[in-house]
């Protein structure tokens, strides 16, 4: 089981992030490598079990169930049910906690798996700097252009 | 129950901020609003259960002890005893993250406790602000005139008369004693000369519970004798 660990500092209120990353389906309107997503079944993104089922810009499909949602702690996890990146029991958590000195927003993004010995450190930097980093530097863009 | 909730983000890595908070007694080396400070019973600062007993520059005086402490988590919980001050109850919590998107720091510092009706908000401004926001501008301001913590002073061979039980003279032993490095906040003294006194022979006859002093002479003529740990540059040697 290995952990990657990602945070960063948005410049926005910890409310005005966690609306844009509340949206279980919402991936395309933040991330800069989600083409398209939709929930499984006709579900609502905010009810807890329901499964989102994403196209990647380079085509890989991935699909993610709702594990927790908190609107109290700012706080969400999920599961990847399948994805291309070889990766097993793969559970994240993203959460916003405010910075009360500036009205910004402390944001976190981890995740726990196991996969092949032999590719942890290449996909900790994937997941780590390609998805969590790469998302939160959309984030910060997409919340200043507002 | 009042809950004080401040949060600010300090421009330094998680390591360095969280060399200083772990020390329970070095907020008077960095918080505008604390004079001096000391730890009870000469217990180590980083003791779960050690007091510290100190004085606001404003005059109150308050007495608080560290009820947790994790380096793994970075985080130290501790609450107040006495205070001159009309709060009850309060526990307060002090958290480090890391921020891994530039060498920076996310810190957390919480607090609930009472105080007598009509005057919540009053304490919650002046917690939140007076000692903690205050607090987040100080340290940062302390770590950056502070530039790197200087080096530790080595500890440094010496001898005293120590007391190994209660007594008369014949419990009295000439030992080596340890003479460890300054924290952040202390100076090293280098000793002339101690005064003994009656204080001495009340703790070997058990009047007072200070045996774990053990050191015989509570006064002394003293020169400030190294830099002081987390301070701006050596005092010039000065006569204590």
């Amino acid at each position: 089981m290995i952990k990657v660990y990602t945070s960063s500092v948005i410049d926005a209120p910890a409310d005005a992030v966690w609306a844009r990353v509340r949206d279980f389906n919402g991936l395309p309107q933040w991330t800069p490598f989600v083409a398209e997503s939709r929930i499984e079944e006709g579900q609502p993104p905010d009810r807890i079990g329901c499964v989102r089922n994403f196209r990647l810009r380079d085509g890989g499909v991935i699909r993610e169930r709702l594990l927790t949602l908190s609107d109290y702690d700012y706080q969400c996890s999920y599961a990847i049910l399948e994805s291309p990146m070889g990766v097993e029991n793969y559970v994240a958590t993203l959460k916003l906690t405010p910075v009360t000195e500036g009205n910004r927003t402390f944001a976190e993004w981890w995740a726990e798996f196991d996969c092949p010995p032999e590719r942890e450190q290449a996909l900790a930097e994937q997941i780590g700097h390609g998805v969590f980093q790469a998302a939160f530097d959309s984030l910060k863009k997409v919340v200043a252009g507002r | 129950v009042i809950r004080v909730r401040r949060s600010a983000v300090i421009d330094a890595p998680i390591e360095r901020v969280w060399a200083v908070l772990r020390d329970f007694n070095s907020h008077s080396a960095w918080h505008p609003a604390v004079g001096p400070s000391a730890i009870e019973r000469g217990e180590a600062p980083d003791q779960v259960g050690c007091v510290r007993d100190f004085t606001l520059k404003d005059g109150h005086q308050i007495r608080e002890q560290l009820l947790a402490l994790s380096d793994r988590d970075h985080v130290s919980t501790y609450c107040i005893l006495d205070a001159s001050l009309p709060m009850r109850n309060y526990v307060a919590t002090v958290q480090l993250k890391r921020v891994t998107d530039g060498e920076r720091t996310f810190w957390r510092w919480e607090s609930t406790f009472d105080v007598p009706r009509g005057r919540e908000r009053e304490f919650e401004q002046l917690v939140g602000g007076q000692v903690y926001e205050a607090g987040f501008t100080g340290l940062a301001a302390f770590l950056r005139r502070d530039g790197r913590p200087p080096p530790p002073l080595p500890a440094v061979d010496s001898q005293g008369v120590v007391a190994t039980s209660f007594g008369g003279p014949e419990v009295l032993r000439l030992q080596r004693v340890d003479a460890p490095a300054p924290r952040i906040g202390e100076v090293r003294l280098r000793q002339a000369a101690i005064g003994v006194n009656y204080i001495d022979v009340y703790i070997r006859k058990g009047l007072y519970r200070a045996l774990h002093r053990r050191r015989l002479g509570l006064g002394a003529d003293a020169v400030a004798g190294g830099p002081a740990s987390g301070v701006d540059s050596a005092p010039a040697p000065e006569r204590a």
